[in-house]
């Protein structure tokens, strides 16, 4: 009995080991992802898209997550990635600076292609306009957003708000979209920002919160999680990808993938979808190869 | 302009004579005391300290003892009363004495009724929602039980406002109205809750810790609107005390300047800071949801 | 007998099928067992390599001056595959100590990661990414320490999944040893049954001629046999059928005596007339085995023989208005010498006797008396067989003697029932009397009664002590006298009701007194819809307390008033009935339904719950009850309620004070 029981559990240990064993040889391309609020939950919902593209081209697709917004550029390089999902600006950021190319887009379940940014108050705040928030406290996402930080900033300097300290009393980053909605909820900040998609979630799980906001203005339209890849990858791997992720909605187990990243399909991508950020870049007057995305 | 009428103030500091402020707290609590310190920092500061003499009474938080703390310094013919919290701002205000009050630490002074021709001064507001909602987070809550004074006006404002925020979160509101020290104990004792809060109530803020172990039978989460009871708190949502004391130095240094409390603006800071007591939450097996941890100033652990 | 033998082979091979199949199921319940236990061996392993990610994890977290690099994905990696195997692990165990650690490991991880994606993707504000570090570290150590305790629990449940599959193989090993044994047993058992198989005419006979010799006579052997065993069998069974025949003759006098017995016995048993009747045509249609059994009785007031119900082989229209002229059956009385008889079918007699039957074979009387008095006279019709013989009128002689006695015996029986209701009413009424000295239970009553006033009174002043302003204590001190009021009228219902009145006797003239009583109420009545209408007999005066029958008569018109809330009619009638006064008082109003009528003397009883006292009817009651009086209720629900007082005109001298 004892025998049998051995035997059982070593060639458990057989069947583990083999199947951890790993295919070196073979053609990986390695995919980066930017970290959302919980990165764990990120990369389960990243991972049948990463193997539906193995499966489908042959080729090991393996996915890495991309700690904090800002590092993103130099990580890219340090990593030695083939590829990433990049946001609004960082996506500008890294078309700019390095060698690489807006392959797919997401198109979101309810059928639009971008995302864009709002300003928030408190609806008993008695704030209406910017210019009833003279002397209140500001909270901005973080340096590396559009929607949390360049938008508003834009949106303050068009208003008339030529420096920030002299306008507001005070003024921090968050970190992160859905903190910058608590500050405001709290009372631990007067005015927030935070994306459309972002706050809409948030409402979903709890609808007394937009009872309780009040959005001041809505930012231009802003592409969202682009899959670029490096312009230096053979051609032929970089069409064949783009192929089967642009088709991948015309088969069952496509859609099951689609619908768990909540998107319906992807459309082909450019870098004409990046204007809208580096106009906004522009009006206020900053160099995108010098813009310092960096907090601290 | 500030800066302005500032210099024009230490000009004046060292020709004019002292006033004297009358200073009745609304009960013997550090957060007033805090309040307190900063004014006086603040008056150091600017170079007002030598301008004003203060009496302060610090009476037992019961609307009798206001109101003879107040009667005391109208008695002594101070040249106007400095109010915290809306208990003693109240016993002010019925007092209907000539003498000019300014209040700090009021929730809400319009919606409590602490309004008037000779009144003025600095209130705040603690979005009563935020505190449901990280409370809803920490597990299901069913009947969430107030203490409040009927005695302090802006504690009622505060039991008003749980009750509509829970209206639509088919939350039932426990209305505890407590009149005396000994009735926390007892209260607590014999209503049915799954939650607390405490308003800004001098008397229950005061006491509160004297039935701890009666709280303790029944422990639930609890929640607190003005700083001090950390330790028994889950969610503390409060303003700034130093914040209060600041901006009522603002205030006392404009009457010193012109004697004028109509000059006084009314204002009502809206800034809060979050305290998360997780060692709490832990010991009572609540849930501990991320957006405590990411969004509280302070975290105890 | 080849058939035999196939069968038994096929019932071999079945068994063991069986036990094949037993072996398989249990070699399979081992297998599962043994999978559970490599399940648990990897759980294990992936905890073992939980703890040493999350040190890792930990320790990243600790030393994070830089940041995560690709540690990031291992760390993403471990954590997932810690999610994955706390999931799977739920997924088995069942011990609810365990479930229970899962289920807050799992609610930890989940926090973990939590914290652990918020400290790594915020970006901005330093002080806010340290206190998320910090707490993050708190919730991977409380991680830790869970994990550790299931390593406990964990090794504790491998070694006891172990033992049990260790004992299932144990177990399985005897189940194949029983099988196989039953197999032998069942060989056995097959071989046995064959020799059987050929013994078992022999053994039949010898069975038979046992059972034969045991007593059962008659016994026969099924055969169809045509070998020797088969002859012998049908010999055997002539034997036996010759000896049944003679021992049934002497059965069938036996049977009779014992008929008689059973009748006479179900005689006594019954009490009712017609049962008594059924019995006696139903026991002699058994016994005599007659067609038709037919009794007539004498009916003193129509002076008539009737036939009585019911009878035997007649439906009951066949014999209705069947009846004889008394001085025609006297006639045949005599002429039989009172003698019980035969009467051939052709006699005239019988022709006049049997009027209304139609094909009778043979036919007998019997005459049934009362202490030597002709009371009436059994027909049987038809006997089975070769009609009646003397044998048979003696019997039913003797039964008609039983039935007479029998019938006397109701009679007397019914007497007794209605002298027993009699007496039941009567005990009734003393019950209600002694209900009433049950004193003991009415001091608990009074205690409580008294002390809900007085729990308000005190929990008031009490209050009074702590009030501030004068409007609460007005308030309080209303409360107060109005709930001391209250008690008082308890009370002093309570003294009226224990006081040891006097009477203070005297003439009473009841009309008189209870034009009084209308007089007090009828302003009460006024517009209330309520109409009054009497009835006055001229009464003697009676000697009474006049006072203490006007409090009654008070009471119970209230009573009828408040009854009739709507309107209706209210009737008072007097009326002497003997040596008694009697008073009724009627309303038209709710009524009272039984179960509430039985308690209205009790004290305490009320069904007017805010307004009475309970009082009022139980001291009415003492009231007539002293004066020598009755007092009845009778109420129909929704149709009214009438109280009657009797009261005597002389008082006995003889009043046992309550």
């Amino acid at each position: 009995m004892k025998k049998v029981l051995a035997i059982a559990v070593l060639s458990c240990f057989v069947l583990l080991s083999l199947s951890t064993r790993t295919d070196a040889d073979d053609m990986e391309l390695l995919i980066g992802l930017i970290p959302e609020q919980n990165i764990f939950k990120q990369i389960e919902r990243y991972k049948p898209l990463a193997a539906y593209l193995s499966e489908r081209t042959g080729i090991r697709v393996r996915l890495t997550i991309l700690s904090r917004y800002g590092d993103i550029i130099d990580r890219f390089v340090q990593r030695g990635l083939d590829g990433a999902f990049f946001g609004d600006l960082t996506g500008a950021l890294a078309i700019e600076k390095l060698d690489i190319e807006p392959l797919v887009r997401p198109v979101n379940m309810n059928g639009s292609t971008y995302s864009y940014g709002y300003i928030i108050v408190r609806k008993d705040s008695g704030i209406r306009s910017v210019a009833d928030m003279k002397g209140k406290v500001l909270a901005f996402v973080d340096r590396a957003t559009v929607t949390g930080y360049l938008f508003p900033l834009s949106y303050f300097r068009s208003h008339g708000v030529a420096n920030l300290e002299g306008y507001f009393s005070e003024y921090y980053f968050t970190g992160s979209h859905d903190s910058s909605v608590y500050a405001v909820l709290d009372g631990r900040a007067d005015i927030g920002c935070i994306k459309n998609t972002i706050f809409n979630n948030l409402v979903s799980r709890d609808p007394t919160i937009k009872e309780e906001i009040r959005i001041i203005a809505k930012s231009p339209l802003m592409p969202e999680s682009t899959l670029c890849l490096r312009r230096d990858l053979p051609e032929g791997i970089k069409k064949m990808i783009k192929e089967v992720l642009l088709t991948m909605d015309r088969d069952r187990e496509g859609r099951r993938i689609l619908a768990k990243l909540h998107a319906q399909r992807f459309i082909e991508a450019s870098v004409e979808d990046f204007k809208p950020v580096y106009e906004m870049l522009k009006t206020l007057g900053e160099d995108i190869e010098t813009y310092q995305y960096r907090v601290r | 302009m500030v800066l302005l009428s500032l210099l024009a103030g230490t000009v004046h500091a060292a020709t004019k004579d002292k006033i004297v402020a009358g200073v009745v707290f609304s009960g013997d609590l550090p957060f007033y005391r805090e309040i307190h310190e900063e004014l006086v920092r603040e008056l150091l500061e600017k170079g007002y300290d030598k301008r004003v003499r203060f009496i302060i009474q610090r009476p037992n938080p019961d609307a009798l003892a206001w109101s003879n703390a107040i009667r005391k310094m109208i008695a002594y013919d101070a040249s106007l009363i400095i109010v915290y919290g809306s208990g003693a701002a109240r016993a002010a205000l019925y007092e209907s004495s000539s003498v000019p009050i300014i209040y700090a630490a009021v929730y809400e002074p319009e919606r409590s009724g602490i309004t008037g021709k000779n009144i003025r001064g600095v209130g705040y507001k603690v979005p009563v929602s935020s505190i449901i909602r990280y409370l809803r987070k920490t597990g299901e809550i069913k009947r969430i039980g107030v203490l409040y004074s009927d005695s302090e006006p802006s504690t009622r404002t505060q039991y008003m406002d749980v009750k509509n925020v829970c209206k639509n979160l088919s939350i039932d509101v426990v209305k505890i109205p407590i009149k005396r020290p000994r009735e926390i104990g007892q209260r607590l004792r014999l209503m049915s809750y799954d939650s607390l809060l405490l308003t800004s109530s001098a008397l229950i803020n005061k006491y509160f810790p004297d039935y701890i172990l009666v709280f303790r039978k029944k422990p639930v989460p609890l929640a607190t609107i003005i700083k001090g009871l950390e330790e028994y708190s889950v969610i503390t949502l409060s303003t700034d005390p130093r914040k209060q004391g600041a901006v009522l130095a603002r205030n006392l240094i404009k009457f010193i300047n012109n004697g004028e409390i109509g000059s006084i603006e009314n204002t009502a800071l809206l800034k809060n800071s979050l305290t998360f007591n997780m060692r709490l939450a832990i010991d009572l097996g609540l849930d501990i949801p991320v957006e405590l941890l990411t969004e509280s100033d302070r975290v105890i652990k | 007998m080849r058939k035999k033998i196939t069968q038994y082979l096929l019932t071999i091979f079945l068994l063991f099928a069986l036990s094949g199949g037993i072996a398989i199921t249990a070699l399979s319940q081992v297998t599962k067992d043994l999978n559970s236990l490599i399940t648990l061996h990897k759980v294990e392993i992936i905890r073992q390599n939980l703890v040493i990610n999350l040190q890792t994890v930990q320790t990243n977290l600790y030393t994070i001056g830089t940041s995560f690099g690709p540690d990031l994905d291992v760390i993403v990696d471990n954590v997932n595959s810690l999610d994955k195997a706390i999931t799977s692990c739920t997924g088995c165990h069942h011990s609810a100590a365990l479930t229970k650690k899962l289920t807050r490991l799992k609610k930890f991880t989940e926090k973990y990661k939590e914290a652990l994606s918020a400290f790594i993707t915020t970006t901005a504000n330093p002080e806010r990414v340290k206190r998320l570090q910090m707490a993050t570290a708190e919730i991977g150590e409380m991680l830790l320490q869970s994990t550790r305790e299931m390593a406990f629990i964990t090794n504790q449940k491998l070694k006891e999944k172990s033992a049990t599959a260790l004992r299932e193989v144990e177990r399985i090993k005897w189940i194949l040893l029983a099988s196989l044994l039953g197999i032998m047993l069942t060989g056995c058992i097959i071989a046995v049954n064959l020799t059987s198989e050929i013994l078992k005419p022999i053994r039949e006979l010898s069975d038979a001629a046992r059972e034969v010799a045991s007593g059962n006579l008659g016994y026969t052997i099924d055969t169809s046999d045509t070998t020797e065993f088969g002859h012998l069998a049908r010999v055997f069974n002539e034997m036996s059928l010759s000896l049944k025949e003679s021992h049934e003759r002497s059965m069938k006098y036996m049977m009779r005596l014992s008929g008689l017995y059973r009748l006479t016995l179900s005689f006594h048993m019954v009490t009712n007339e017609q049962d008594i009747i059924r019995e006696l045509v139903f026991g002699v249609a058994e016994i005599i085995k007659a067609e038709k059994v037919l009794v007539f009785l004498y009916n003193k007031e129509k002076d008539r023989y009737f036939s009585a119900f019911p009878a035997y082989g007649f439906t009951d229209g066949d014999i209705e208005n069947w009846s004889y002229e008394p001085s025609f059956i006297n006639s045949i009385y005599l002429k039989s010498n009172k003698r019980s008889m035969i009467i051939h079918p052709e006699d005239r007699m019988a022709k006049q006797l049997l009027f209304r039957a139609t094909g009778v074979r043979n036919l007998a009387v019997i005459w049934l008396k009362q202490k030597g008095v002709l009371t009436g006279f059994l027909l049987s019709i038809n006997k089975e067989g070769e009609g009646f013989t003397e044998e048979d009128i003696r019997l039913l002689s003797i039964i008609a003697n039983n039935f007479s006695v029998a019938m006397d015996n109701a009679q007397l029986y019914r007497d007794l029932h209605t002298q027993m209701q009699k007496l039941k009413d009567t005990q009734e009424q003393l019950v209600q009397a002694a209900k009433l000295a049950a004193i003991g239970e009415l001091a608990a009553n009074i205690a409580h009664e008294i002390n809900n006033p007085l729990t308000s009174v005190l929990g008031y002043a009490e209050l009074m002590r702590e009030e501030e302003d004068i409007e609460s204590i007005m308030r309080d001190l209303e409360i107060i006298e109005s709930e001391s009021l209250r008690a008082r009228d308890i009370v002093q219902q309570l003294l009226e009701f224990s006081r040891k009145w006097p009477l203070k006797i005297g003439k009473v003239d009841v009309n008189r007194l209870l034009k009084d009583v209308m007089d007090l109420v009828s302003i009460n009545i006024k517009n209330s819809g309520i109409d009054i209408t009497t009835d006055f007999s001229d009464l003697p005066e009676i000697n009474a307390d006049a006072n203490q029958l006007k409090q009654v008569f008070l009471n119970l018109i209230n009573n009828a008033i408040q009854a009739m809330p709507e309107g209706g009619t209210l009737s008072l009638r007097t009326a002497k009935v003997d040596n008694s006064v009697i008073i009724e008082v009627s309303d038209t109003g709710t009524g009272i339904p039984d179960n509430v009528a039985q308690k209205i003397f009790e004290p305490f009883f009320t069904t007017k719950r805010d307004k009475g006292t309970g009082l009022g009817l139980p001291i009415s009651y003492r009231i007539i009850k002293k004066h020598g009086g009755k007092i009845e209720v009778k109420s129909r629900v929704e149709r009214g309620t009438t109280f009657r007082v009797i009261l005597p005109v002389r008082m006995s001298s003889l009043q046992i004070s309550p």
